[in-house]
């Protein structure tokens, strides 16, 4: 209960959240009439947002990076849209292909359900920010990010400007050898999602799963 | 007549290339294989399947060949807590009576430097080496479904159907 209050006080907009959640935190361990099954999914959904909320958002310091198609990408970019950030590189094998693929069905989904719900905002985007900038040019984040989404942004710079970028986000990354030839990049795996004031909101950890990720978002831009 | 002789012939030729691999350990049988379709200019991609093993002695995976590709390694993608990373695996064991399945997320084999960018829909041979025989398996290249990814988030067991 601690932390649903400290977060309503620090986070206004997820205010109301955190008393429901509060609600059937008591309801679930106190009400002894409330089905059993009902209230462990009750509790078990407000325990999961908060792994997902962040507790204390704020928004992100000045960054200074670039795009697949060469314009800046900047705080600027980021305001007045809810965004999707994921990390990775482009020769990952498994991982970064796999959430890549369920960026590109959250858009889907998210598309599809507007034509149904017209309170799911349309000002979202999705962006892929390299780990991996000697590799991962502007050129090849342009033909690597076509084959998922046209409309996905591909994010590039320096390390030490991508890092500044992702420090505050909690996303670290290193790189490793894998063969003689090659090395790879161990990184967070992460996505996290910005809110229009550019603010980190929210974490969701791997797996990633697009129906799982648009249900929350819809929470959270309800809230 | 000629082609009909032609076609007898290439039914038995294909019959003993089937029973040959077979033979050389009817214990293990490969199946579900499939190559994610990687994007134009990614020098890798993984491929996935099950190894089943239905012998009373447990087969050791050794190395791994792919048509089209340079070279082939036996990886795993391993979360710590948020960090992903990939371990190059010398060997996996398939225990006796039991089977080990590839999926994205977890274990793979990693194929490096395609000649080209293999297509949705074509198919390329895989060659595995185990301890007792070399298997081979026609892998279909496909586009990954969402979804279709280890499900071992706690909370989503929905996604196991």
């Amino acid at each position: 209960m601690l932390v649903v209050h400290q977060r309503c006080r620090r986070f206004p907009k997820l205010s109301i959240w955190g008393v429901l959640v509060g609600i059937l935190l008591v309801a679930c361990n106190k009400t002894p009439d409330i089905d059993p099954n009902i209230a462990a999914t009750l509790a078990e959904e407000a325990l999961e947002f908060k792994e997902i909320a962040v507790a204390t958002p704020e928004p992100l310091p000045n960054f200074q990076l670039r795009d697949q198609r060469q314009a800046t990408f900047t705080p600027a970019s980021l305001k007045g849209k809810w965004t999707f950030i994921a990390f990775g590189y482009i020769n990952c094998p498994d991982i970064c292909p796999t959430t890549l693929a369920e960026m590109n069905d959250l858009e889907k989904t998210l598309h599809k359900r507007r034509e149904t719900d017209s309170t799911i905002p349309k000002n979202i985007q999705i962006v892929f920010v390299t780990l991996d900038p000697k590799r991962d040019t502007e050129d090849e984040l342009l033909k690597y990010l076509a084959y998922f989404n046209e409309k996905f942004i591909g994010v590039t710079g320096s390390v030490d400007e991508i890092k500044k970028f992702c420090d505050p986000l909690n996303i670290s990354f290193s790189y490793e050898q894998i063969t003689p030839s090659l090395y790879g990049v161990e990184h967070s795996s992460a996505v996290v999602l910005i809110d229009p004031d550019t603010r980190y909101v929210a974490r969701f950890t791997a797996p990633h799963f697009a129906d799982d990720i648009a249900n929350w978002f819809l929470k959270i831009v309800k809230l | 007549m000629n082609r009909i002789l032609g076609s007898i012939i290439s039914i038995f030729l294909a019959a003993i290339c089937i029973t040959s691999s077979h033979a050389a350990n009817p214990d293990l049988t490969l199946s579900n294989a499939w190559i994610r379709e990687a994007p134009p200019n990614a020098k890798v991609s993984a491929a996935y399947l099950t190894i089943r093993n239905t012998g009373s002695t447990p087969q050791i995976l050794l190395s791994v060949n792919a048509e089209h590709f340079s070279h082939a390694e036996i990886h795993k993608s391993e979360l710590h807590g948020e960090m992903a990373r990939m371990v190059k695996q010398e060997n996996v064991e398939i225990p006796a009576n039991s089977s080990v399945s590839f999926t994205p997320g977890g274990l793979h084999l990693m194929l490096l430097e395609p000649a080209t960018a293999p297509k949705a829909g074509s198919f390329i041979k895989l060659s595995l080496r185990f301890s007792s025989a070399v298997i081979d398996i026609n892998a279909e290249v496909k586009a990954a479904q969402p979804g279709e990814h280890e499900p071992t988030h706690q909370h989503h067991d929905h996604h196991d159907h």
